[in-house]
């Protein structure tokens, strides 16, 4: 039992030393806010030490301890070399908190940490996930990584466990977690999904609170924590949820770039769509789509937009060296449910245009369903709209995001392969899940854009333009290092 | 002097967003706040019962899947303890006694993932050991010695 609990608590060290490597290299510490810096800091190194793990399992390497710290060091350089090639500025406060306002924020707080923590009381007791496709698929390929020392294909190897196609992102950190405790304890994984859930609530306040009120921010993040399905979830080795968490990150981190052009937000959701790439098949739709969406978006507000997808698209073309290990090994490296080329076949797909009525139905049900999400997706896309006067970009960016990863999902119910009342009843709820993440996630920032005055361009998009060199701009500045 | 941003001099509450703005973000903080705080005080009750009441052992919260699909917990405890590391195990899943299929196709598949290191095999001539569930042993393709798991469940290793 010590050595289970001594080795939860060293992979959770290093995941947030690696995550601390990153946060100082982006510049994206923020010394107000140590809670939040630190939530930033475990969600920013869980996804850089899970993708460096993906990518080392996709070459045959072992998810050991050794391994581990291996990856944690080349993936915390990784972080840090940022630093010397990075923007110098730090995190800017923009807008100062209204005193009169201030037990609104206050009141939001309590309630997220109240959800939050509560939910992990419950990740500590309860047993092991239960959900059919975390034993029987999820955990059981960690388990098999774990004592078969990498991805087998023999007998009660990985790949004998259904969809040996899926990406190795979850299977790999489990798998680390197992040799850190020097067992198989499956009891502690929804425990470490809950300290992911904190994390991802701590790096969005990392990331924003410089900029948003707080009491627009907390009520704001406490809605979507609060939200039944969310809070069920926080603690589920299903990937789905983690997915969601990853997508929002890095949408809050383009907007944030789209307003300020900082490569540190390019860099983080570069980061983080690898990490959604390399968890689950539809990361790669959601990630790609989240990049088209901006770079779009981007054109429009005369942003560098190729700088943009070019860096942004590393994030879902991290999967190519799994596609490879599943290529080398003779498996499949395209999913088994469905298949892109079918939409060549306009026949087959006239033929089934029942199920895109019977999915798009269900799958709208789902998304505003009170009792699964309250009213999240209604506050998300009310704060879209506000966000459409004074911060058009951004909003514009959300919301095409949200309209191609609906029908992106959509079309593969379409084109599925699985009789259509079997597959929407067991995946479509999981599905729709992210775009009220997302949606609640960006929210805050979104309305918090939606305050701000009308200006002209920014400082750096002028520049561009203009090669014009500003003396100061706006009230924190300071001297030059020469 | 370095470009720091944007920034705006007066507070959130009197900025120049516009009266409308301000009246229709307040409204969605308002909802949110209450949404939030709907739930707040039952799953704060909730968790304090929780944490009062004594937790199971390790191996039965390990167990907690294969319990809630209707699978033996003593089977598998039994299979763990009586049959070696990295032997290939068969799992054969019958309806004597009657079984739900749901849970026959739970066995077949917990089993083979808990009793790692053990080798699932699909076919009983490939296995070291075939564990039968709810299904006689005399009806296997393969004869060895027999040992218990428990009501309903049986190992059998193979002779070779």
């Amino acid at each position: 039992m010590t050595r289970e609990y001594a080795g939860l608590v060293a992979f959770d060290a290093v995941v947030l030393c690696v995550g601390l490597a990153w946060v100082a290299g982006l510049r994206l510490a923020d010394a107000r806010r140590p809670v939040a810096t630190a939530g930033l800091a475990f969600f920013t190194g869980w996804i850089a030490v899970g993708v460096a793990l993906a990518l080392a399992v996709s070459f045959g390497v072992d998810p050991s301890v050794t391994a581990v710290l291996g990856a944690a060091v080349l993936a915390g350089a990784c972080g840090l070399a940022f630093r010397l090639h990075g923007s110098r500025d730090g995190p800017r406060r923009v807008l100062r908190d209204e005193r009169r306002l201030a037990v609104v924020g206050a009141a939001g707080a309590v309630v997220l940490v109240a959800a939050t923590v509560t939910q992990l009381l419950w990740a500590w007791r309860s047993g092991a996930d239960s959900s059919w496709d975390v034993w029987s698929m999820w955990e059981a390929k960690g388990r098999a990584l774990y004592f078969f020392h990498g991805y087998e294909t023999g007998p009660g190897g990985v790949t004998t466990y259904a969809h040996p196609d899926y990406p190795p992102f979850v299977t790999a950190l489990i798998a680390a977690q197992y040799h850190f405790m020097g067992g198989p304890h499956a009891t502690r994984l929804p425990f470490q999904q809950g300290l992911l859930s904190i994390s991802f609530f701590g790096a969005v306040v990392a990331l924003v609170r410089s900029r948003v009120p707080a009491w627009i921010l907390y009520p704001t993040l406490a809605a979507l924590a609060a939200a039944p399905r969310f809070w069920e979830r926080m603690q589920s080795v299903l990937p789905d949820q983690a997915v969601a968490y990853f997508v929002a990150v890095a949408a809050v981190a383009l907007i944030l770039w789209l307003d300020e052009r900082r490569g540190s937000f390019l860099a983080l959701a570069t980061l983080a769509l690898a990490a959604c790439a390399l968890a689950k098949n539809e990361g790669v739709l959601l990630g790609t789509a989240l990049v088209v969406a901006f770079g779009v978006a981007a054109a429009a507000a005369r942003a560098p937009r190729a700088r943009l997808v070019a860096i942004a698209l590393l994030g879902p073309l991290a999967i190519v060296p799994w596609k490879w290990w599943l290529s080398r090994h003779g498996l499949s490296h395209v999913a088994t449910d469905y298949a892109w080329r079918d939409l060549l076949h306009p026949g087959d797909l006239a033929r089934n245009a029942d199920r895109l009525g019977y999915a798009s139905g269900h799958m709208l049900s789902l998304l505003f369903d009170t009792h699964l999400w309250t009213w999240v997706v209604v506050l998300g896309l009310a704060a879209v709209a506000l966000a459409l006067f004074r911060a058009r970009t951004p909003a514009v960016a959300i919301l095409a995001w949200a309209v191609i990863s609906f029908l992106g999902q959509l079309t593969v119910y379409w084109i599925g392969r699985l009789e259509i009342q079997y597959y929407v009843a067991t995946s479509a709820e999981r599905v729709v899940g992210t775009l009220p993440i997302v949606l609640g996630a960006a929210a805050p920032l979104l309305l918090a854009l939606s305050f701000q005055p009308r200006r002209g361009p920014t400082r750096p998009a002028a520049m561009e333009r203009t090669g014009i060199e500003p003396v100061t701009y706006g009230l924190q500045s300071r001297r030059s290092p020469s | 002097v370095t470009y720091v941003g944007p920034v705006n001099l007066t507070p959130m509450g009197a900025i120049d967003g516009g009266a409308i703005t301000r009246v229709v973000v307040g409204g969605v903080v308002a909802v949110a706040l209450a949404l939030a705080s709907d739930r707040a005080p039952q799953r704060v009750a909730d968790a304090w019962r929780l944490m009062r009441t004594p937790a199971g052992d390790e191996v039965s919260r390990e167990l907690v899947p294969g319990a809630v699909h209707g699978v033996s917990s003593e089977a598998l405890l039994l299979a763990s303890q009586t049959i070696p590391a990295g032997a290939r195990i068969a799992v054969v899943v019958g309806d004597a006694p009657p079984l739900d299929p749901n849970v026959g196709a739970a066995a077949r598949s917990f089993m083979c993932d808990w009793l790692l290191p053990r080798r699932c095999v699909s076919t009983p001539a490939d296995a070291d050991w075939v564990i039968t569930y709810h299904a006689p042993s005399e009806g296997l393709p393969v004869h060895g010695t027999e040992v218990g798991l428990g009501p309903d469940a049986n190992a059998v290793r193979v002779s070779r």
